[in-house]
């Protein structure tokens, strides 16, 4: 495999499809958990957000979704199809413009624990008053994306971590969004099983041609899967350096093991060095 | 759902499981023979302490006219519960609208349950000249409280990442409400249904008892006045002992509700292996 630049599916090419302006977050406190963030993704890319704890990768993540508002700077989409238009300034009710567009996966599986794992994932069509017989095809499909066709009627409490945090993406992926966001989705997991969901989120961001911001604070995991590591660093929370990955898609397993993985995590890593310094 | 564990017992555990259910019986029946036995020996007179015999042998005697007072009583205790449920509930949610409302109720409802039962009872009886709704008030008033202070935590207590979720997908208000809210509120709403299962007996014997209605309607608690009057001891015992029965069953079945309504999915339905 040749570590010399190569363009992961055209991507390099692609136009941008958000663009963030001089975003900051103050919080009520007076902690600035964000300054001065500029960046571009582009269509299809696959991009992480890599840093310490607290070095406002979350918040940063939370403002993209327009969970939070920022208290200075924009969130703009560049594409009405991609996201909607709504964006930064309108906050809650511009996470409600993207609905359909824009999925989040959270760190934790956030699963009703009193339905079961069908019911879990029609959710975001059940709340968008999808009817019943598209929305079950809809997420049938989601299921078989993935391989949860036979826990379907399981209750959360029943599975392990691993398949609560697929039921977890199958309900992102209902909506059929072109914007994934994933925030340190797979943290509590253990090794094996990650590397597994690693590779399966590598597939679906392939077949299903998405967008994904990606939350780590795992320099093996960001290089893994991501064209481009944006480095961030604490206090304020800010990117501090961008390091592209330039191995060519798509990546297997034994991509762990090659010279050319490792010097990407030794650059990236240094990086991550530089900026606590 | 049966999960593999609860076939590979071992043998050990099942007879633990055993002993642990056979040991609340042998105590008891140790304790009644015990108290026969001292009774009989030290030959304390009857209207003092009544041996088990004798209580059981006045129940079966009295069994009918006691099992009459005991229905009135009831029937003022699981109106006064479901009045308490459905009023509960329905504070809470009004509570959970809005802050102001919250603030501006809450008070009252402390104030409410703050208040001594035995204190407000005669005032309650007198002004309400129907002796049937004053006793329901009363057993309301001290049941109602744990449903609302309960069902209103339930409310607030929400997953905080589900509510992003919600807010992501657009939800509305209601949504939030209806979805999200009310389900994470029921096992809160069915722990205050239970302890105000308790109270509204409790409530409803109070209220006998400041009331004192004979004649026809007269509950239980009337009829361990009157017993304790003609120093009928053991007839005081088996009125005592039906009440304390009433009592279980009424915790039983709300125990039952609960388990019904949360076996799927909530920690305290959970079997124990875990």
């Amino acid at each position: 495999m040749s570590p010399e630049p190569a363009a992961a599916q055209g991507v390099a090419q692609a136009p941008a499809l958000l663009h963030l302006e001089g975003l900051a977050k103050i919080y009520s406190d007076g902690t600035r958990a964000l300054s001065a963030v500029n960046a571009d993704v582009r269509r299809g890319e696959l991009v992480s957000l890599l840093g310490p704890s607290g070095c406002g990768k979350s918040t940063l993540l939370r403002l993209i979704a327009g969970l939070d508002q920022a208290s200075a700077g924009k969130v703009r989409w560049l594409d009405d199809a991609g996201a909607g238009a709504a964006g930064g300034e309108a906050g809650a009710a511009g996470a409600a413009g993207t609905a359909g567009k824009l999925a989040f996966v959270f760190q934790e599986p956030a699963l009703l624990p009193w339905a079961n794992v069908f019911e879990n994932v029609r959710l975001p069509l059940k709340l968008a008053r999808r009817d019943r017989g598209s929305a079950d095809r809809a997420v049938a499909a989601a299921l078989a994306l993935v391989g949860l066709e036979d826990a379907r009627s399981a209750y959360p409490r029943t599975l392990s971590g691993g398949m609560r945090m697929r039921v977890s993406i199958a309900r992102a992926l209902v909506t059929e969004p072109s914007v994934l966001l994933l925030d340190e989705p797979f943290a509590a997991l253990d090794e094996i099983t990650r590397f597994k969901l690693n590779d399966d989120l590598l597939k679906l961001w392939h077949e299903r041609h998405l967008t994904v911001i990606f939350v780590t604070h795992s320099v093996f995991e960001a290089v893994y899967l991501s064209g481009r590591v944006l480095v961030m660093a604490a206090a304020p929370g800010r990117i501090v350096a961008e390091v592209p990955v330039a191995l060519p898609y798509p990546r297997e397993g034994t991509l762990r093991t090659e010279p050319a993985y490792g010097e990407r995590c030794r650059a990236v890593s240094r990086a991550l060095a530089e900026a606590a310094a | 759902m049966k999960g593999p564990a609860e076939k590979g017992k071992p043998r050990g555990a099942t007879a633990a499981a055993a002993a642990a259910r056979l040991a609340p019986a042998l105590l008891g029946i140790a304790f009644l023979a015990g108290w026969e036995i001292l009774v009989r020996s030290a030959k304390i007179p009857v209207y003092v302490l009544p041996g088990p015999i004798v209580i059981l042998e006045t129940l079966w005697r009295d069994g009918p006219s006691l099992l009459a007072s005991l229905l009135v009583t009831l029937r003022i205790t699981l109106l006064a519960l479901l009045l308490a449920a459905v009023a509960g509930g329905a504070l809470a949610f009004l509570m959970a609208q809005s802050r102001l409302i919250e603030r501006s109720l809450f008070p009252y409802a402390v104030i409410l349950q703050v208040t001594p039962l035995v204190a407000i009872a005669p005032l309650i009886i007198i002004w309400v000249d129907n002796t049937f709704l004053s006793l329901l008030l009363c057993a309301w008033l001290v049941a109602f409280f744990p449903v609302v202070s309960n069902t209103t935590l339930g409310l607030k207590s929400a997953d905080r990442t589900l509510v992003d979720l919600f807010r992501l997908y657009g939800a509305s208000r209601w949504q939030v409400m209806l979805q999200l809210q009310l389900p994470t509120a029921l096992p809160y709403f069915l722990g205050g249904l239970r302890i105000s299962g308790g109270l509204a007996l409790i409530g409803a014997v109070v209220a006998e008892f400041v009331a004192g209605t004979g004649g026809t309607a007269a509950g239980l608690a009337f009829r361990i006045l009157e017993a304790g009057y003609r120093l009928e001891i053991p007839k005081l015992f088996a009125a005592l002992l039906l009440l304390a029965l009433a009592g279980i069953a009424i915790y039983a079945g709300l125990e039952r509700l609960s388990w019904l309504l949360l076996r799927r999915w909530h920690e305290s339905a959970l079997p124990r292996e875990r």
